[in-house]
């Protein structure tokens, strides 16, 4: 055993949260230096590499057996508020820029004042989810949406107004979430910053739109597969991830099964875009099913 | 309800006397033949979810070069989770070894 190994691992060992560093620090560094061959100066990659997904999930609260049912109840729940965020976001984007645009003289108060109440209605959902208030959560959100089909006709291009459409799926997570009659487990790790997702998404997006212009659709679009990958890759930390990010994604799915009804094209075009845009919440639903199974053995 | 693999050697590493971490990486290895090698991170992982499932639990502690060596033993949930996977991997195999053994018997009658 050498000295120079001890200090490497006690190194990557600030890797774990606190709590586990004091209760368990000089246990698992004892147990890392018996296990080093003779002689060897940096630890093992093998070694290495489940020492960091212990740190990961250990910060992710997974080391408890998690049943799959409640697994799904967290995912739901998270992917309930990153829809009501990033509708919100992208109203308030769209609200922003158009402000911008027109400046405040030329706002008819009709529709603004109806988007508007729309937009506060989304925040007020958030914030009531946050607390856990789950069904009137679910209710205001279903009132934000009314309020939308209420402007939509006379002016179905008011800015912001399509987020809106983020909100029923979200409404129908947090039904799931009320019928099941226990309280998510609170998220930690990533899945606790993952409502924040949207808003990157949809800032990003406004980048990519302002400042480079001509490849745009393949930047969103390599945004897109980063993101998967990235939910695929946590499935080793945490589930929950990939089935949140999966039930996200899911609501593109379903608004464009909706828009592509009255676009007029050909059921073998309709099967084709609806077939690309399925394929990414189908990979992140099943390979976190299969997970989520895998976790609940013992 | 199957058992993975590594938490059905580390149970069966426990059958006989409580061990500390590194005892129960190598018993775990002889125990599987060299199938199961638990790296550092996975065990303790392991130990914490088994210990927080009451199938184990720390029985003793000892100081050695300054550092603490923590010894786990089997609670009896974890010794009839144990015996319960034994159970079903003997049943799994005597579906196959039986019917090995009748279908090479009559060979074994004709030579």
């Amino acid at each position: 055993m050498s000295a120079s190994l001890e200090r490497r691992w006690a190194r990557l060992l600030r890797l774990y949260p606190a709590e586990f560093r004091r209760a368990r620090g000089a246990e698992v560094l004892d147990t890392l230096l018996a296990s080093a061959e003779d002689g060897r100066m940096r630890p093992a990659r093998r070694e290495v590499a489940a020492f960091v997904l212990g740190a990961l999930r250990a910060h992710a609260g997974r080391s408890r057996r998690p049943a799959a049912r409640d697994s799904w109840l967290t995912a739901c729940w998270i992917a309930a508020l990153m829809l009501l965020v990033s509708g919100v976001a992208d109203n308030a984007l769209s609200f922003g820029v158009d402000l911008a645009v027109r400046g405040p003289d030329e706002w008819p108060a009709w529709p603004a004042a109806p988007a508007l109440a729309a937009l506060t209605l989304g925040l007020a959902a958030i914030w009531m989810v946050l607390r856990r208030w789950h069904l009137a959560g679910a209710l205001v959100a279903t009132a934000a949406v009314a309020m939308s089909v209420v402007v939509s006709p006379p002016s179905a291009m008011w800015p912001g107004l399509g987020a809106v459409w983020r909100f029923p799926l979200a409404v129908v997570l947090l039904g799931i979430v009320v019928l099941a009659r226990r309280p998510p487990a609170a998220p930690a790790g990533l899945l606790r910053y993952l409502p924040l997702l949207p808003v990157s998404l949809v800032l990003t997006d406004l980048l990519f739109g302002q400042v480079f212009t001509q490849v745009t659709g393949i930047l969103t679009r390599g945004l897109s597969v980063a993101v998967l990958a990235g939910a695929l890759f946590w499935l080793l930390v945490d589930e929950r991830v990939a089935m949140a990010v999966g039930l996200f994604l899911l609501n593109g799915l379903l608004v464009q099964a909706v828009f592509l009804g009255g676009e007029g094209l050909g059921p073998a075009d309709v099967a084709l875009l609806l077939g690309l845009s399925a394929l990414g919440p189908a990979v992140l639903l099943s390979a976190s099913a299969t997970a989520a199974r895998r976790q609940a053995r013992v | 309800m199957s058992m993975r693999e590594p938490t059905y050697f580390i149970l069966a590493a426990l059958q006989d006397e409580p061990l500390h971490g590194y005892a129960i990486i190598k018993r775990a290895e002889t125990l599987s033949q060299g199938a199961v090698k638990l790296a550092t991170g996975t065990l303790y992982t392991a130990l914490d979810r088994l210990t927080g499932e009451g199938y184990l639990h720390v029985v003793e502690e000892e100081i050695v070069n300054g550092r603490t060596r923590r010894y786990y033993a089997l609670t009896p949930d974890g010794l009839t989770a144990l015996r319960a996977e034994a159970t079903r991997l003997a049943e799994a195999a005597r579906v196959v070894i039986d019917r090995t053994s009748l279908s090479a018997r009559p060979e074994a009658g004709l030579a």
